[in-house]
C-alpha cells in the first residue's frame, strides 16, 4: 500500500473503484481470497436458511403436489403461527421440560463437575491413566449413549440397572425407569412440586443417561482452569493456616470462576438443541422444545409451525450466545 | 439354499407364463426407466424377499431398472413427505400404511388408483374389503393393497397350565380371571406385557382392545370423536385396571411392540398381544426362551359382541401407491411393479414370510401345510378393526397417545382423559 | 496426623473408585452384550459376564456382505462417516484458519463483529437450521441433486463447526507476535510464504486441536443425516445404529457391537490427543 493517491481529487465512486482496484493489485488480495469461502458458507448455510426459516414461520407452509409437480407453499398469516405456538399448553410444557432438563443438569455440572475436576487435580497414583479414563465416555456418539441407557434402564427385570438393584434387594420389583411418571410418589407434596417443574421419572434417566457423556468434558475443561491457578496461592493460604475449605472458597472459586461460567453458558447452548438423546429412546414421548419443532415440520407437514418453534429456539441461544460472546471479550481484555 | 432357489425358479416360470405375452412385447420396444421405490425395513416381507421380487419383475420388463430405498418406519412418513416437496419424487413407489390413507388423499400426495384398478385387478374382491376399507376415503383408492398385517393373541401353555388352565380365554372376564390367578399364584410377576409407549402401536392397542369391547371405532359415522363413550371408554378403564392392579407389567409404558415381544419370549410374561412377527420369533431358538410354548388364538371378546367373527384384531395393512409428483412416462410402469408385487402369484411364492392380502391363497393347502396357526390367522384376519381414516390422522394420533397413556399411568383419571381427547381432537378440527 | 493423613488418602481413594466404576461400568456392560447370544440379554437374573458367548454380532458386521445385509449398511457407514467427517475437517481447517489469519491481521474495520457473527453461527441449534436446510435442498435446490449425498452433510457440517474454528485459530494468530512475520518479509518472503513457512508451524497445536474437534462432532451428527440424509447410500454410523434398533425385534447384542465399533475411532482420538483437544478450547474459550 505504498502508492498513495490523492483521492480527495476524484468523485466518489471513482474512488471506491480505485480503492477496491488496489486492494485487488496489492498483497491484500490475499486477505479477502482467503475470507470469502467461509463468508459464502457463512451466508449460504447459515443466514439465508435464518431468513428462510422466519420467512417460512410466518405463512401456513406446507407440502403441496399440484398437477404432477411437488412444492412446498406458503400462504402469508402474518404471526399467527406464533400466536398459536405461545398459545398452546405443549408448547409451555415443552418449555418447562426443557428449562428443567437443562437446570438441574447445569445444576450437577456445578456440583458433580467442579468435584471431579478438583479429584482430578489431586495427587495420587495412577492420576494420568485416571484423567484419560474419565474424559472417555465424551468420545462416545450420542447415539451410543444413548442405545446404551437405553439397556441400562430397561424396565423388565433382565434391564442392567434393575437387575443389580434386584440382586442387591434394594428394589422388590423393577422400576420402570424411561416412564414419563412423577417422582418420588410416596410423598404427594414433593412429587406434584417436582411434576408441576417439569420433572418426572424417564426425564431424570435422561438426565443421568445424558450427564454420562458430559460431564467429563466440563470436569476435564475445570481441570484445566484450575491448573492455571499458581500453586504459590495455596502455599500462602496454608502459612496463614486458612482451613481446605477456607482455601476452596478464597482461591478456587473466584478463580476457576470466569472458565467455569463460560462452560456453563456453552453447555447451556448444549442442553436447549438436545434431541438426539431423547428422540432415540423417547420418540415423541416426551417432547422438549426441539422435538416439538421436528414433530411440527416432519411428522405434521405443518412447517409453518416448525419453523415458529425452531425460531424461537434460535432467537433464544442467540440471547445466550450475547451473553457468552460479550463475557469471551471482557476475558480478552 | 438349493431348495429356495428351485422353489423361486419354479415361481418365476408360473409368473412369467401368466403374463408372458403382455410384457415380452413391451419389452422390445419399451424405452429404458428407472423406478425409484421406497420400502420399509421390516420382517415379513423383508429387504430380500423385496430385492427378489425385483429381480423377477425385472426378468419380464428388461427396460425397467428399480431402485429400492428400505428405511425403518418411523422415518417413512417423513420420505414420503419429502419426496412430494420435490419437483419430481424422489420416490415414484411408496409404501403406504392405512393410516396415512387420508392425509395422502386430502393433501394429495399420491394419486388414486382407481382407474388402474378397475381395468388391471380381475377378482378384486378376493382381496377382503376390511383391507380395501383401509386404503380408501371419499371413493377414493389411494393404494393397492401389498400385505395384511394384524395382530394375534399369544400365550404361553406352559405358564397357564400351571396356573390351571388348559385353553385359553374367551371373554374379557375369563381373561381377567386367569391374569389374577396367574399373579396370585406367583407364577409370573406379570401376566401380561404390551407396547404402551407413547407411539403408534399404543393406539392400535387401544383400538383393539375397543374393539374387543365390542366397536373399535373412534369415530363415529358423523365423523366425530367418541373416546369418552361405549367400548372405547371401557377399553381404557379395562387398561387402566391392569395397570393398577399389576397385571399389565408396568414396563409396558415404555415398550413398543419389540420390547414386548422380547418379554413374551423371554418367557417373562403369559400373555402378549402383537403383530405376526412374534409367531416365527417365539419358536426361533436363537430368539427365544419359549421354543415350543408359545400359542397363537383369537382375541377374548366381551359376551354378545362381534358376534360374527368371534374374535377383534387392529389391522396393519400396507398398499404400494405411486407418489402424485411421479413423471406422467413413468407412471404406467411405476404401475406395472404395484400390479406385480401385489399379484397372487407373486404373492403366493412368499407365503412363508408374509400373510397375503388375496384370500384364495390365504385359504389355500399350501398356506395350511406352511403355517399351522392359518385358520387362526383367517379369523383374527377377518375381525379387524381399521383406525380412523381422517386427513389430520397423526395429530389426532398423537393426541390420543398422550391421554391414553396419561389415563394407563393415572396421573388422569379415565373419564377425564377420554374428555379432554376428544375436546383437544375437536379443537384440532375447527 | 498420621491418622488423619490416612483417612484422607482412603477417602481420595474412595471418590477415585466410584468415578471409575461410574465411568466403565456403563462400558464394560455394553461391551460383554456385544459378546452375549441374544437370549442372554433377556435372560434373568441377567449374566454379567458375556454368556453364551458368541463372536457372532462382531462378526455379521464384515461378513456375508450383499446388499442391504448387516455388513453392507455397516461398512457403507462407516466409510461415509469416514469420508464426510474427514472432508469436513480439512474444509474447516483450510477454510477456516485462513479466516482466521486474516480477522488477526487485517486492519479492517468491523472484524471483530465478523468474528462475533461467525462465532454466535456456531452456536445456533441444529434444529432451528434443520428444517429452512431441509426445504431448501428438496425444493428450490433440487436440480443439484443434493438430498441423500454426503455433499450435502459435509456443507452442512462445515457451517456448524466453521466459527468455532475461525474462533479458536484467531486467538492463536493473536498470540504470534506480527514482528516475526515482518522479520521473514525482511528476508525477502512474501506475505504467503511467511504464512506458510512461519506461522503455520507455530499454530499446529491449534490445527491439531480443532481439527479433531471438527472430526469428532461430525463423526457424532445424528439430526442432519436423519434429515437429510436417510438412504443407506449416504447415512452415517449413527443413523445406521439408530436403525439397528428400529427393527422387528430389539436385538441389544447387535446394536452393543455396532456401537462399541462405532465408537473406537473417536475414544482412539480422546486417549491419544485428549490434551490437544483441551488446550485448544480453553484457549478459544478463556484467552480469546
Amino acid at each position: 500500500m505504498s502508492v498513495s493517491v490523492p483521492v480527495g481529487q476524484k468523485p466518489p465512486h471513482r474512488r471506491l473503484l480505485h480503492r477496491l482496484f488496489l486492494a485487488l493489485s496489492g498483497e491484500y488480495i490475499w486477505f479477502y481470497l482467503l475470507l470469502i469461502p467461509s463468508i459464502v458458507l457463512l451466508v449460504c448455510v447459515v443466514i439465508i436458511p435464518m431468513v428462510f426459516a422466519f420467512k417460512m414461520s410466518l405463512g401456513n407452509t406446507t407440502v403441496v403436489t399440484v398437477g404432477g409437480k411437488g412444492s412446498i407453499q406458503s400462504v402469508w398469516v402474518g404471526l399467527q403461527n406464533y400466536v398459536n405456538v405461545l398459545s398452546n399448553p405443549y408448547f409451555w410444557q415443552a418449555f418447562r421440560d426443557t428449562v428443567y432438563f437443562s437446570v438441574v443438569s447445569l445444576l450437577i455440572e456445578v456440583t458433580a463437575g467442579v468435584a471431579m475436576a478438583l479429584l482430578m487435580n489431586q495427587q495420587f497414583f495412577g492420576r494420568k491413566v485416571f484423567r484419560v479414563i474419565v474424559f472417555i465416555p465424551w468420545a462416545v456418539p450420542t447415539v451410543v449413549n444413548a442405545m446404551l441407557w437405553g439397556m441400562v434402564f430397561d424396565g423388565d427385570n433382565y434391564g442392567a440397572l434393575n437387575d443389580l438393584l434386584l440382586r442387591m434387594h434394594w428394589i422388590q420389583t423393577p422400576v420402570i425407569w424411561l416412564d414419563p411418571a412423577p417422582l418420588f410418589q410416596g410423598i404427594p407434596w414433593l412429587s406434584s412440586f417436582i411434576s408441576w417443574l417439569g420433572g418426572s421419572v424417564a426425564m431424570n434417566s435422561m438426565i443421568v443417561g445424558d450427564e454420562w457423556r458430559t460431564l467429563p468434558i466440563v470436569a476435564v475443561l475445570l481441570l484445566a482452569g484450575l491448573q492455571t491457578i499458581p500453586h504459590e496461592y495455596y502455599e500462602a493460604a496454608k502459612v496463614e493456616g486458612a482451613s481446605a475449605w477456607r482455601q476452596f472458597q478464597a482461591i478456587t472459586v473466584p478463580l476457576l470462576g470466569p472458565i467455569l461460567s463460560i462452560v456453563l453458558i456453552l453447555r447451556t447452548m448444549q442442553l436447549l438443541r438436545a434431541f438426539t438423546l431423547i428422540f432415540t429412546l423417547q420418540q415423541y414421548g416426551l417432547p422438549i422444545l426441539s422435538i416439538e419443532a421436528y414433530q411440527q415440520a416432519f411428522s405434521f407437514g405443518n412447517f409453518g409451525a416448525g419453523s415458529a418453534i425452531s425460531f424461537l429456539i434460535g432467537i433464544l441461544s442467540l440471547l445466550i450466545a450475547v451473553v457468552y460472546i460479550k463475557r469471551l471479550y471482557k476475558e480478552e481484555m | 439354499m438349493k431348495q429356495k432357489w428351485m422353489q423361486l425358479l419354479l415361481g418365476l416360470s408360473t409368473v412369467a407364463s401368466l403374463v408372458a405375452p403382455a410384457g415380452m412385447a413391451n419389452a422390445a420396444t419399451a424405452p429404458k426407466v428407472v423406478l425409484k421405490v421406497l420400502y420399509m425395513n421390516q420382517a415379513g416381507y423383508t429387504t430380500t424377499v423385496l430385492r427378489q421380487m425385483g429381480k423377477q419383475f425385472q426378468k419380464q420388463y428388461p427396460n425397467v431398472t428399480l431402485q429400492f430405498t428400505f428405511l425403518p418406519y418411523p422415518q417413512m412418513h417423513s420420505a414420503v413427505l419429502t419426496s412430494a416437496a420435490a419437483p419430481t419424487a424422489q420416490y415414484d413407489v411408496v409404501l403406504s400404511d392405512l393410516i396415512w390413507t387420508g392425509e395422502f388423499a386430502s393433501r394429495g400426495y399420491t394419486l388414486p388408483l382407481n382407474s388402474y384398478i378397475t381395468q388391471n385387478v380381475k377378482n378384486a374382491n378376493q382381496i377382503p374389503q376390511s383391507v380395501w376399507d383401509g386404503f380408501k376415503v371419499g371413493g377414493k383408492i389411494m393404494a393397492m393393497p401389498f400385505l395384511a398385517n394384524f395382530q394375534n393373541f399369544y400365550y404361553n401353555k406352559n405358564l397357564l397350565k400351571k396356573a390351571g388352565f388348559n385353553a385359553p380365554p374367551k371373554t374379557m372376564a375369563q381373561w381377567l380371571h386367569q391374569m389374577q390367578v396367574l399373579k396370585a399364584k406367583h407364577i409370573v410377576q406379570y401376566p401380561y406385557e404390551d407396547s404402551w409407549m407413547q407411539a403408534e402401536g399404543l393406539v392400535c392397542d387401544y383400538v383393539r382392545t375397543a374393539g374387543e369391547f365390542g366397536n373399535g371405532n373412534l369415530f363415529n359415522a358423523k365423523g366425530q370423536p367418541i373416546m369418552n363413550q361405549g367400548p372405547a371408554l371401557k377399553a381404557l378403564q379395562w387398561m387402566r385396571q391392569l395397570y393398577a392392579d399389576g397385571l399389565a407389567n408396568p414396563n409396558s409404558l415404555t415398550a413398543d411392540e419389540p420390547t414386548a415381544a422380547n418379554a413374551f419370549a423371554s418367557g417373562q410374561v403369559a400373555f402378549n398381544t402383537n403383530w405376526t412377527f412374534l409367531t416365527g420369533i417365539m419358536d426361533t431358538k436363537s430368539q427365544s426362551k419359549v421354543v415350543g410354548q408359545g400359542v397363537v388364538t383369537t382375541f377374548p371378546v366381551a359376551p354378545g359382541t362381534n358376534k360374527t367373527t368371534h374374535s377383534a384384531d387392529i389391522s396393519g395393512f400396507q398398499g404400494l401407491a405411486i407418489a402424485a409428483n411421479t413423471p406422467a412416462s413413468l407412471r404406467p410402469w411405476a404401475w406395472k411393479w404395484i400390479q406385480f408385487a401385489t399379484s397372487p402369484a407373486v404373492q403366493a411364492q412368499h407365503l412363508h414370510s408374509q400373510w397375503p392380502v388375496w384370500s384364495q391363497i390365504a385359504s389355500s393347502p399350501k398356506e395350511k401345510n406352511l403355517n399351522k396357526w392359518a385358520a387362526v390367522y383367517q379369523k383374527n384376519l377377518n375381525s379387524v378393526y381399521n383406525r380412523p381414516v381422517i386427513a389430520n390422522y397423526l395429530q389426532v394420533s398423537s393426541i390420543i397417545q398422550q391421554y391414553v397413556h396419561e389415563a394407563i399411568a393415572g396421573t388422569i383419571p379415565v373419564k377425564q382423559a377420554a374428555d379432554e381427547m376428544v375436546q383437544q381432537i375437536n379443537q384440532l378440527k375447527a | 496426623m498420621l491418622l488423619r493423613r490416612a483417612s484422607k488418602k482412603f477417602f481420595l481413594y474412595a471418590c477415585v473408585i466410584v468415578v471409575l466404576l461410574w465411568t466403565l461400568s456403563p462400558l464394560y456392560f455394553l461391551m460383554i452384550t456385544s459378546l452375549k447370544q441374544y437370549v442372554g440379554t433377556i435372560t434373568f437374573p441377567l449374566s454379567w459376564f458375556p454368556t453364551p458367548f458368541t463372536w457372532k454380532n462382531y462378526a455379521i458386521m464384515f461378513t456375508n456382505y450383499a446388499p442391504d445385509s448387516i455388513s453392507y449398511r455397516f461398512l457403507h457407514a462407516l466409510l461415509n462417516s469416514l469420508i464426510a467427517s474427514s472432508a469436513t475437517t480439512i474444509l474447516n481447517l483450510v477454510f477456516g484458519s485462513a479466516a482466521a489469519y486474516v480477522l488477526s491481521r487485517a486492519r479492517m474495520r468491523g472484524k471483530n463483529i465478523i468474528t462475533m457473527i461467525f462465532l454466535a453461527s456456531n452456536l445456533l441449534p441444529t434444529v432451528a437450521l434443520i428444517i429452512p436446510f431441509y426445504v431448501l435442498t428438496v425444493t428450490y435446490l433440487n436440480g443439484w441433486n443434493l438430498y441423500d449425498t454426503n455433499t450435502l452433510l459435509v456443507i452442512v457440517y462445515s457451517s456448524f463447526s466453521l466459527g468455532l474454528v475461525i474462533w479458536i485459530m484467531r486467538g492463536y494468530f493473536d498470540s504470534i507476535p506480527t514482528e516475526l512475520e515482518e522479520a521473514a518479509r525482511v528476508d525477502g518472503a512474501s506475505r504467503l510464504v511467511s504464512l506458510l513457512r512461519i506461522i503455520l508451524p507455530l499454530t499446529a497445536p491449534g490445527l491439531l486441536a480443532t481439527g479433531l474437534l471438527t472430526f469428532l462432532t461430525s463423526w457424532d451428527n445424528f439430526v442432519l443425516p436423519l434429515v437429510l440424509a436417510p438412504d443407506a447410500s449416504a447415512y452415517n454410523l449413527p443413523f445406521f445404529i439408530y436403525s439397528l434398533n428400529g427393527q422387528y425385534l430389539h436385538l441389544n447384542n447387535e446394536i452393543a457391537a455396532g456401537g462399541l465399533l462405532s465408537a473406537i475411532p473417536p475414544v482412539i482420538i480422546v486417549i491419544l490427543f485428549g490434551r490437544y483437544i483441551v488446550s485448544g478450547m480453553t484457549a478459544g474459550a478463556v484467552k480469546g
